[in-house]
């Protein structure tokens, strides 16, 4: 079991999509919900979506003057990205898109983390107040 | 007499040494997304200020110039100012 998870390398990743301002709605849900399940079935996360909408870009791609920005934020193995790239390169709705590797000191677990340490800060006060606690505090977290 | 041959010895120049402002607020990030902070490193060209104008400090500098790269592939900002 520790060998799987030692091959299995997420890092994190951010997707960026100028998405042509006239496709629908329903479109670009689909194809961000389709980019969603690629990363899913390899194992990897989408930690969080940006939307900013229709944007004038400063200047044209492909004959238009605004586009539709989406940002997709992931964790990922690095294979992932041949298949998004695969996806998002013969959409024709996608005016542009680059893939930015998120830093080494980017932490997904940033949230999570915050809730562990209020949660240990949350056990602390409960050790003073009781030994039996902390272990519920703890199995809580976990769940 | 020495003093006065002093005095003159020392007209030199002198700067003041700006502080690159990303490090002096820590909670300013750089991001290719933030279009208002990227803005301010741009002359009305287009062209990225250099460090020894804008002050900045040679690994914020670089961040930064990789930030407005990228910003002006995914046309957030310009490369050149518009043609008219």
């Amino acid at each position: 079991m520790t060998s799987v998870q030692e091959d299995l390398i997420l890092r994190g990743y951010e997707l960026c999509l100028i998405i042509n301002p006239e496709t629908a709605d329903a479109d670009v849900e689909a194809l961000l919900h389709d980019i969603g399940t690629l990363i899913a079935n390899r194992k990897g996360n989408v930690l969080k979506h940006e939307k900013w909408g229709k944007k004038n870009l400063k200047f044209p791609i492909k004959k238009q003057n605004k586009g539709n920005y989406c940002f997709l934020c992931f964790m990922a193995e690095p294979q992932v990205l041949r298949d998004i790239d695969r996806a998002v390169r013969y959409n024709e709705s996608v005016m542009r898109y680059a893939v930015m590797a998120l830093g080494r000191d980017f932490s997904p677990e940033a949230p999570a983390q915050e809730a562990q340490t209020s949660a240990a800060a949350a056990a602390a006060i409960a050790e003073e107040k009781d030994d039996a606690a902390p272990e519920d505090v703890s199995s809580a977290a976990d769940a | 007499m020495l003093n006065k041959k002093r005095t003159r010895k020392k007209k030199t120049f002198y700067s003041k040494r700006k502080i690159c402002r990303f490090c002096a607020s820590k909670d300013q990030q750089i991001s290719y997304k933030d279009y208002n902070t990227l803005r301010h490193f741009m002359s009305e060209r287009g062209k990225i200020i250099p460090r020894r104008i804008s002050g900045n400090c040679s690994k914020h500098q670089r961040e930064l110039t990789r930030a407005i790269k990228r910003a002006r592939v995914l046309s957030i900002m310009p490369f050149t100012a518009a043609t008219v």
